[in-house]
């Protein structure tokens, strides 16, 4: 695996936490993640990790800390700001896919671009043909397998050049050989985009593929292991 | 001295010339327009009496000749000098990029995968994809060129003279030629715009060399440079009138524009108070008289400003009324024809033509292939990239773009 | 319109006015507060002294005329906004040269003198004290024009800038709207007359010149295609077309502009966000000409619906006596013929139905057709010195009314004596047959 060299943080929390009125969800969190790395966070359900997820993302915003996405306090930013954050720098990857079931594939990519700047049909079927789906343009989510929608997902999530790309459970409904397909690909993009990939599992195997994991539990992290895989 | 000359043919051929005369013209208009109702009258009579601007007029055409051939050199400098730099009409592309060297097979790989067409030539490739509209263009220019000649011939030399022709007479001597009219025949005609076609049988020339030619409603028939065209129709018929204080009788072919049946047209009778007036009687058939032949006139006698008598007459009757005879033995039909010399009349038709061309040639290229061309230029270690499209220029730019993303990816 | 409502409308109307020059000559706010300044000033003084010297028809129809050159002037700056790349002379309407102090104050300096002095005719003529309501109105104006440039335009979103030629664009439509609502200085109606005639003219001149076959060889229905041409629409339409030529050429001429090349970027998402902000800029640069299109065509429909009550009896009857004359008295009852209001009258005669009203103008009477030989026979109505045409909106002074051509009355032979105006009745039918269009029994064909 290629080793990525990075020199400066592009997540940094401080404090980070997260309450439902007398839950937390996230206990004060420290975290830091370098540019360009993979970090994947593992835990069972309820550990955190989503709420996570949903902090570094702009999708929530944190009860108390500090949240430092780069560059940018995400606490500071007013909502048309953190909207704009999503659209920018962010890429985000669901395990529902999320796809507008009536939009072919290269439609459903154009309008992650439609909501950033302006729709461009051949820099959208180029990412799409990036991703192995060069003949599938005209195809709607439902004529597609489920490893070809996650992977339309990838495309959309990708077109805007996010810096950071966050995956929640993405391979959560595939099958081994899908999600062996999905994760060839993403290792694939990481490398050549060089984009800062945070993965949500709780599979092991798709942990191997990263770099680093976390284990979360009770909204704290318990471990913290940086990895190698061999191929 | 060449700076001289590059100066005046950048203005001649410059493209705001035309529209710039237009709105001189259309000023002079607005200005006659507080002076007389008549104001397009007025403004062709003005033009025409008016040797300054009769000369602008003519820097249109002029001007238009100027634009094809310069548009028509550009085009033929981007096809043939395209690959060499040198000549390559730089103000027509809209994009221009320096890029580092490029590896020529992959940039043959990247333009085949684009669709394009593609010549190499030395360190320079030629990409493109679509028809030019060129010849559109040329068409329209073409138009325009005839368009305005023609105007500016026909305003400064057209010559009309009105006149009647009449079955059996000879024609009217202005027209300069010798000839009868044999017969004029009006038909239903169930054409697409024309419902009545019209037939005037004339002899030209005399004796064993007279030869009939037919000359109809449009196109209009031509002798000798002088255009027939025929404008209304009438009746010539023969009256004789007897008023009951003399018995002197009027008899004469009397010309009456009373076509179409209700249009009302009169005779002062020379040297007496009376006036006549007519009117075709519209047929309960609905057959048109001047179809069938059979003509039934109503009419009015005045004796100056009295109406003294009135009635029906039909073809070959006669009628007595309070010591009052009219006869109206015979008729014949008559057209009242313009006779019209204008030599501008051809080039405005060309006009028509080439525009309608142009269209025809415009549309479908516009809309189905219009022309994009990128040119890569290598030399001392870079490239310049030209871009150009003619229609769908958004996505010829996604295309250029990716294109060129890829080769510096690859550099 | 009460008073007050005319002299708030102009100061809203003053305020936009103001907000497009700001727009426009951002860099140069005292050249600007102070051409503004000399120009309403100007404005004033010159509308006061027109109304002063002259009177009748004559200061509305200058005041017209400059309205009228506005418009017209505005064709230019379109054709040159048009022009992709324009000389450097050529800019002298585009914001690039607002750096120039001297032109910024010129520009300024002429846009409020017209209104100024458009402003002073809409109050000025409106009754009790307007001379005062004008001065006051003067006055604020000023205290606006430093509120807005120095307070208000600061706080309005950056992106509305104005595109080339957009100042003369909103500064023209702001003035037609002004004049819109007086039929004296209207410019709507008058213009879709000429369109129409123009119209009826080429039409005519197409079909001689190309020597196309006269109405009685074509088949009825395609000839009520081209008779659509001679219809009182066709000088409706061709008119709007006009009037929103310059809006729709400077409007237009905004998406002509190149984009900026993004060629030389390498990042896609990146060039799209360029591209994306010009985009969005361009459209900004809409702002101004849509209202400025807004603005006209509000003055095109004031234009079709004064607020102004015309004087239109209804016709009375009369007969010819035996030897066929018409007599009608100078006092009837409560008629008084010289009254200065048109008397309308309605002669018959079978089926024939002639309509003629007397007017006492210029210390004479004169018996006129109520319909003109060009238009089809609506009608006149009399409203603040004049006769309106129903039919193409044609204002015509009451000095005019009795004499022949254009859109005048078409006059009557008559005699009048201490009884009363006399006039034969088949001089009158005559008179009707031969010169109202819908007694023509071939429309744009002979006569």
């Amino acid at each position: 695996m290629t080793s990525v060299k990075t020199e400066s943080s592009i997540i940094k929390t401080v404090g980070l936490t997260r309450s439902y009125g007398e839950i937390c969800a996230l206990a004060p969190l420290d975290l830091q993640v370098t540019e360009g790395e993979w970090l994947t966070i593992m835990g069972h359900s309820g550990s955190g990790k989503s709420t996570l997820l949903n902090l570094l993302g702009g999708l929530d915003r944190p009860t108390a800390g500090t949240l430092l996405v780069d560059g940018e306090n995400l606490l500071s930013l007013s909502e048309d700001q953190l909207a704009r954050f999503r659209r920018e720098s962010v890429g985000i990857i669901f395990q529902q896919h999320h796809l507008i079931p009536y939009l072919t594939s290269l439609e459903n990519v154009m309008m992650a671009q439609y909501f950033h700047s302006i729709p461009d049909a051949v820099e959208a079927s180029l990412a799409l043909e990036k991703v192995g789906l060069g003949k599938r343009l005209a195809n709607r989510p439902g004529e597609l397998s489920g490893g070809e929608q996650q992977r339309v997902c990838i495309a959309r999530a990708i077109i805007n050049n996010p810096k950071l790309l966050l995956g929640d459970e993405l391979t959560g409904n595939l099958d081994h050989k899908s999600t062996h397909l999905v994760m060839e690909l993403l290792k694939e993009l990481h490398e050549t985009e060089r984009f800062t990939l945070v993965l949500v599992t709780h599979n092991q195997e798709v942990a191997g593929w990263g770099q680093r994991t976390i284990f979360m539990d009770d909204g704290t992290v318990v471990k913290d292991v940086r990895q190698g895989r061999s191929n | 001295m060449r700076r001289l000359l590059r100066g005046f043919h950048s203005i001649i051929a410059s493209r705001a010339v035309t529209p710039i005369i237009l709105g001189c013209f259309a000023l002079i208009y607005i200005i006659i327009a507080f002076y007389t109702d008549e104001t397009l009258v007025a403004l062709m009579a003005l033009v025409r009496s008016n040797s300054p601007l009769i000369l602008l007029l003519s820097c249109i055409p002029v001007n238009l000749l100027a634009i094809l051939c310069r548009e028509t050199a550009q085009f033929s400098d981007r096809r043939h000098a395209g690959l060499s730099a040198k000549g390559l009409p730089v103000g027509t592309y809209q994009e221009r990029v320096f890029l580092g060297t490029v590896q020529t097979g992959l940039l043959e790989k990247k333009i085949e995968q684009s669709g394009y067409h593609y010549r190499i030539k030395g360190d320079s490739c030629a990409a493109w994809k679509g028809i030019s509209i060129f010849p559109a263009r040329f068409l329209f220019l073409m138009g325009s060129f005839c368009l305005f000649a023609g105007i500016l011939v026909s305003l400064t030399t057209r010559v009309s003279l009105r006149d009647v022709v009449i079955e059996g007479e000879p024609l009217p001597e202005a027209v300069g030629v010798r000839g009868r009219v044999e017969q004029i025949t009006l038909r239903q005609h169930n054409g697409i715009i024309l419902s009545h076609s019209l037939d005037m049988n004339i002899a030209l020339g005399e004796g064993d060399e007279a030869s009939v030619r037919k000359f109809g409603v449009y196109p209009p028939g031509r002798i000798n440079g002088i255009f027939f065209y025929p404008r209304y129709l009438g009746l010539a018929p023969l009256i004789e009138f007897t008023p009951p204080e003399s018995g002197q009788v009027f008899s004469s072919y009397i010309k009456l524009m009373i076509y179409p049946p209700g249009k009302e047209d009169g005779v002062q009778i020379p040297r007496s108070p009376y006036r006549i007036s007519f009117t075709i009687i519209e047929p309960m058939t609905g057959a048109e008289p001047y179809i069938t032949g059979k003509f039934n006139l109503r009419f009015k006698v005045l004796k100056g400003n009295d109406q003294v008598s009135e009635g029906t007459l039909p073809l070959g009757g006669t009628v007595s009324r309070g010591g009052y005879t009219l006869s109206f033995p015979d008729a014949k039909k008559l057209v009242a024809v313009d006779f019209v010399k204008d030599p501008g009349l051809p080039l405005l038709w060309i006009a028509g033509l080439l525009f309608l061309g142009a269209i025809v040639a415009y549309i479908p290229i516009r809309m189905f292939a219009p022309r994009r061309e990128i040119i890569f230029i290598q030399r001392n270690g870079s490239t310049e990239v030209f871009s150009r499209a003619e229609g769908r220029a958004a996505k010829h730019r996604g295309i250029l773009h990716n294109m060129l993303d890829h080769l510096c990816q690859s550099q | 319109m009460p008073l007050l409502v005319k002299g708030l409308t102009l100061l809203i109307l003053w305020g936009v006015l103001v907000v497009g020059l700001t727009r426009a000559f951002a860099a140069r706010k005292s050249a600007l507060t102070a051409g503004s300044v000399l120009g309403l000033i100007t404005g004033t003084v010159a509308g006061f002294l027109l109304f002063g010297s002259f009177t009748g028809e004559l200061p509305f129809a200058i005041i017209k005329s400059l309205v009228a050159v506005a418009f017209i002037s505005l064709f230019i700056v379109a054709a040159f906004a048009w022009h992709k790349d324009p000389a450097p002379a050529i800019t002298v309407f585009s914001p690039s040269l607002s750096d120039h102090p001297a032109v910024t104050a010129m520009a300024a300096f002429l846009t409020a003198t017209v209104f100024a002095i458009l402003a002073v005719c809409r109050l000025s003529n409106s009754g009790d004290n307007a001379t005062v309501l004008a001065v006051c109105f003067i006055l604020l104006a000023m205290v606006e024009l430093w509120l807005v440039v120095y307070r208000l335009e600061p706080l309005l979103p950056s992106v509305l800038k104005m595109p080339r030629g957009g100042l003369p664009l909103l500064a023209v439509s702001l003035f037609l709207f002004i004049a819109s609502s007086s039929p004296r200085l209207d410019l709507f109606s008058p213009l879709s007359m000429k369109v129409m005639k123009l119209i009826h003219d080429f039409v005519h001149q197409f079909f001689e010149s190309m020597l196309i076959p006269d109405h009685p060889f074509f088949r009825t229905d395609v000839w009520a295609y081209i008779g659509m041409l001679f219809s009182n629409s066709v000088g409706f339409w061709g008119g709007l077309i006009i009037w929103f030529i310059p809006a729709a050429l400077i409007a237009i001429a905004v998406f002509r502009q190149p984009l900026p090349s993004v060629a030389h970027v390498r990042q896609a998402a990146t060039r799209r966000k360029l591209i994306a902000g010009h985009l969005r800029e361009r459209r900004c640069l809409l702002f101004f000409p849509f209202f400025a299109t807004i603005l006209m065509a509000v003055a095109v429909y004031e234009s079709g619906h004064p607020s102004v009550e015309y004087w239109d009896p209804k016709p009375i009857a009369v007969k010819a006596d035996g030897a066929g004359t018409i007599h009608i008295p100078v006092k009837d009852g409560e008629t008084d013929l010289k009254d200065g209001k048109l008397h309308k009258y309605i002669f018959l005669q079978g089926a024939k139905k002639v309509r003629f009203f007397v007017l006492y103008r210029s210390d004479e009477l004169t018996v006129v057709l109520d319909a003109c030989s060009i238009c089809q026979p609506e009608g006149y109505g009399q409203s603040e010195g004049t006769v309106i045409c129903y039919y193409c909106k044609t204002l015509i002074p009451l000095e005019t009314v009795g004499k022949p051509g254009g859109c005048n009355p078409v006059p009557v032979s008559f005699t009048a004596d201490a009884g009363g105006v006399h006039l034969s009745a088949v001089s009158l039918i005559n008179t009707w047959n031969e010169q109202v269009q819908s007694a023509k029994k071939v429309p744009g064909g002979p006569e």
